[in-house]
């Protein structure tokens, strides 16, 4: 009956419960389309850096990621790949050929990172292959072809149809040299990438830079991200003498950044939750204040102080709740409403790409989140009614009853 | 036995740092079945005796005993037992709850006395047949008027099965038919169930119909007399 007696004592003043009802889902509903947003941007950050470049796990010959050497090359690196590309939960491994070189035009020169791929296995990996925004994918039909950046074509001052001259170290030392002809032109969400990547044919790698039928880098993508820790595993007991990483080591710092947003939100979330403590606490003091005598009263039949301050718990905890619910279902609609078309950034393009984000942000939240928020809502309302309950707890019955 | 035996009961109040004495070395019994008033001017200690016999407060020197029990020997959690077992009130404003309705405001005492709910709405409904209100149960305090409030009030005194009732100026607030109505069911319990009943009042028809009336002036007994009601 307290907990009656609390929910009904919400609804006796109606217009003050109201207002701090709507204080408490306003700032809930700001904190979960503040987290959805951030989340939508680092998810979509990782998610594209795991699709463009870094897969969920990389294969190479010890010290290659560390000197990037044109000689330290994988032994039978296409049959691992090749057999990697069987295994059930993997959804496509593909093998590379990468050498550090320049690429250059009739008008300007860049330094880039050439990357041989297998044009069909690639695809399985990386989506380079629909993030063309002019010409096409490599045609089995035609020789030396190059794939590149928008940013390098902007650079470089090229087209669909231009030449571009890649040069890179052999493993004898010396410099090879191909000419290519762009194909197609792609965009990724990251401008640094864009400006210094370009993907050519494997076969034609192998031959200007004469690799000998060699690899550097076996690229795994599975088809659930969380198996790829227990795949690497597996593979460094298999293969001894590769260093085999999955994406968190591959790229620490983008996991850290996962982490950090959740401790950042979480931050951000305990700030508004907060500055929200002050309302309802004040909200609930009114209510102690104004039913002094009553709360007297009941004291005096025999409610114990102890219970005094569950009851005063209780209206705390459910006038948090209708808030926090109202909030977080706010935000819930806000977020598939804006899920669906995405939230534009494009005035801030440039920026955003500079950091391998996307222009246009899909908030996403996990149900974890709407739970931490939920607990946190319920967390506040205790904080909140501590202060109000002793002081209800204090009341001295005959005092509140001859004063009130 | 008596059920409360006061002994040179005194309470002295600070009153803007001055000592006000609102009792002076009261001592008397009740037993009972006793349909007792406790009359007096304003401010001749009425409500604080009856605020001292309930536990509510403290006096400043004497001994109060309930059913034997010395108060002050008694510790906090004891005295709120102590209240919501072997006493009821009856307030001079009603004070009902008023986010409940009548019958859960007379289940409410037996709730915290951790009565089962079959037992608590089975006792609710025949205390609120006992005092006329059988037919109002659902409604809440403001939709129902003074006489009726003070009648669920009576029925929630009682629903704790107390040992005596203490009445605070309970007819002060009542037109004449609705404080006639009140008195002559409280007169029922007396005579029917032997409830004990302890008014401070100024009404004279609820001390035309006391057994036993008890005068105070100046914080002292001035008289206590058995009367004939009528």
């Amino acid at each position: 009956m307290l907990l009656l007696i609390a929910w009904r004592n919400i609804w006796r003043n109606f217009k003050r419960s109201g207002i701090i009802i709507v204080s408490i889902a306003f700032g809930i509903w700001a904190g979960v389309f503040t987290i959805a947003l951030s989340l939508g941007m680092v998810n979509q950050m990782v998610e594209d850096a795991l699709r463009t470049y870094i897969s969920h796990i990389q294969i190479h010959k010890p010290g290659f990621r560390q000197r990037r050497e044109v000689k330290l090359v994988i032994p039978a690196g296409r049959e691992i790949a090749a057999q990697l590309g069987q295994a059930p939960s993997v959804q496509g491994a593909a093998p590379r050929s990468v050498v550090a070189g320049m690429a250059g035009s009739p008008t300007s020169t860049n330094g880039v990172q050439i990357i041989g791929i297998d044009p069909q296995a690639e695809a399985k990996v990386t989506d380079i292959s629909e993030r063309l925004i002019d010409g096409e994918y490599f045609e089995s039909s035609k020789r030396n072809q190059a794939v590149i950046g928008k940013k390098l074509a902007e650079r470089l001052n090229l087209r669909v149809g231009s030449k571009i001259v890649l040069t890179a170290p052999m493993p004898s030392g010396e410099i090879g040299a191909g000419a290519f002809k762009v194909v197609g032109i792609y965009k990724t969400s990251t401008s640094m990438y864009d400006e210094t990547t370009v993907f050519v044919n494997i076969q034609e790698a192998d031959r200007i830079f004469v690799l000998s039928g060699g690899i550097h880098e076996i690229a795994v993508v599975m088809h659930n991200i969380d198996q790829a820790d227990s795949l690497t595993t597996a593979l460094r007991s298999q293969f001894p003498d590769l260093e085999i990483f999955g994406w968190k080591d591959i790229s620490p710092e983008l996991a850290m950044m996962t982490e950090m947003m959740d401790q950042s939100l979480l931050i951000i979330m305990i700030i508004i939750l907060l500055a929200l403590v002050f309302g309802i606490t004040n909200t609930m003091l009114m209510g102690v204040l104004e039913r002094t005598r009553e709360l007297g009263i009941l004291m005096a039949l025999g409610l114990k102080n102890g219970k005094v301050f569950v009851m005063i718990l209780w209206e705390t905890i459910l006038l948090s709740l209708v808030g926090g619910a109202v909030g977080i279902l706010a935000g819930i609609v806000t977020n598939a409403l804006c899920r669906r078309t995405g939230i534009d950034f494009s005035l801030f393009a440039e920026g955003l790409e500079a950091f391998g984000m996307a222009a246009i942000v899909y908030p996403a939240m996990h149900t974890r989140h709407y739970i931490i928020v939920s607990v946190l809502v319920i967390l506040t309302a205790v904080i909140a009614a501590i202060y109000p309950g002793i002081k209800a707890m204090r009341l001295k019955p005959v005092e509140a009853i001859r004063t009130y | 036995m008596s059920v409360i035996r006061l002994q040179n009961i005194s309470k002295i109040y600070q009153d803007h740092g001055l000592p006000v004495r609102a009792l002076d070395d009261v001592s008397l019994e009740i037993e009972a079945g006793e349909f007792t008033t406790i009359v007096g001017p304003s401010g001749s200690g009425k409500s604080t005796l009856l605020n001292i016999i309930s536990g509510l407060d403290s006096p400043t020197s004497g001994q109060v005993f309930v059913e034997e029990r010395q108060l002050d020997k008694l510790k906090s959690c004891e005295l709120v037992n102590l209240r919501l077992h072997r006493i009821g009130f009856v307030f001079q404003a009603y004070n009902l709850i008023p986010v409940l309705t009548a019958q859960e405001n007379v289940e409410f005492i037996m709730l915290l006395q951790g009565q089962p709910k079959i037992e608590r709405e089975k006792r609710a409904r025949e205390l609120l047949d006992a005092v006329g209100l059988g037919d109002q149960m659902r409604r809440r305090p403001t939709e129902l008027s003074g006489g009726q409030q003070q009648r669920v009030a009576v029925a929630r005194a009682l629903a704790s099965m107390p040992a005596f009732v203490l009445a605070d100026e309970p007819t002060a607030n009542l037109d004449s038919a609705a404080a006639e109505n009140l008195l002559t069911i409280m007169e029922r319990l007396n005579h029917e169930k032997g409830m004990t009943f302890i008014f401070s009042t100024h009404d004279q028809r609820v001390v035309k119909r006391a057994h036993r009336i008890i005068t105070l002036e100046d914080g002292r007994i001035a008289s206590d007399v058995k009367a004939d009601p009528h």
